[in-house]
């Protein structure tokens, strides 16, 4: 539910916005900010290598291609899944830099402080996915050789 | 107070006599973290099971090289499942503990909740900074790898029994000698 839906903002489980539990999200927010900073590199990087392993994938391909012959669709398989993994890492990377860039200020800044946590929230979501997707697919692959071997 | 923020609105909150109370909002982000911390944390759990099983079947082979399969262990096991264990410990503790939270109403427990997230990025950046490393060594060697190729095909080596006549002769009469 986004904030605009929600007709204010009520105190419910009796949680309390304590200095100590400010200071926390703005600790771990300097240490956020970089993690992210190298996660963007590292999916670049790995953006890169999958480029060229479609290059030469691309390369060897003739002209009569066929989808269920050989290893074809499971090159296929592997490709769109590498691309989607590649999706979902990023978005969680997008959304974690941004979390704790408005996370630096929530100590003096209300909305920064709201537009962190949901940020954050966003983040883990984005992760978990990417975690879900990326175990299925190593599951798939075992699966495979083993009914390939 | 004067009511500015969305955090302010509406709520019985005087600064000078207490701390503010978070708000619906913020509790229910908490909570989606909890939630989604705790779908990580058995994603990690898993991705731990297969990489334990898959290099401890390596021991079936123990007899043939031993040094080399417990070298192999040890590295695999230490520098990569230490800091995936420790990740997906920080992570369960996280969503515990924010889960726990609203039912309880323990502010102490989001303290120590956000304590774990920053213990989870802090072994996340170990873990990233070895994944750069890895990544920038495969793209290294895949480079050197197809240089290499490259060179290959651009100097193509005619076979001896493709040569000219001429010198297919001059070698077999140096062999002769």
């Amino acid at each position: 539910m986004t904030q605009e839906e929600k007709p204010e903002n009520t105190p419910s489980g009796g949680l309390a916005l304590t200095d100590y539990l400010l200071e926390r999200m703005t600790r771990a927010a300097r240490i956020g900010a970089p993690v992210m900073l190298l996660s963007l590199l590292l999916a670049i990087l790995n953006g890169f290598m999958l480029l060229y392993e479609f290059s030469v994938w691309f390369s060897a391909l003739e002209s009569d291609y066929y989808l269920m012959e050989g290893a074809n669709l499971y090159e296929a398989f592997d490709a769109l899944i590498s691309v989607a993994l590649l999706y979902l890492f990023i978005r969680g990377v997008v959304d974690g830099r941004q979390a704790f860039q408005y996370l630096r200020d929530s100590a003096t800044d209300d909305e920064a402080l709201l537009e962190g946590n949901a940020r954050l929230a966003a983040m883990l979501r984005w992760f978990a996915l990417f975690g879900i997707v990326f175990i299925g697919t190593l599951l798939l692959q075992k699966l495979w050789h083993y009914l390939m071997s | 107070m004067q009511e500015t923020t969305p955090l302010d609105a509406d709520l019985p909150f005087d600064a000078s006599e207490d701390e503010r109370p978070a708000g619906q909002w913020l509790e229910g982000y908490w909570t989606q973290m909890a939630y989604w911390a705790k779908r990580i944390t058995w994603s990690l759990w898993a991705y731990l099971a297969i990489f334990v099983y898959s290099n401890l079947w390596l021991i079936e082979f123990m007899d043939d090289n031993m040094m080399a399969i417990i070298i192999n262990l040890a590295f695999s096991l230490f520098l990569w499942a230490l800091p995936l264990g420790l990740l997906s410990y920080f992570t369960y503790t996280f969503s515990h503990l924010l889960e726990a939270a609203p039912q309880t109403g323990e502010t102490h427990r989001v303290e120590k909740a956000w304590k774990r997230l920053r213990q989870m990025l802090w072994t996340g950046m170990v873990i990233v900074v070895m994944l750069l490393v890895s990544t920038g060594a495969t793209m290294y060697y895949t480079y050197r790898i197809s240089q290499t190729q490259n060179m290959n095909m651009e100097e193509v080596i005619p076979l001896q029994s493709e040569g000219e006549e001429g010198e297919t002769m001059e070698y077999d009469e140096e062999q002769g000698e």
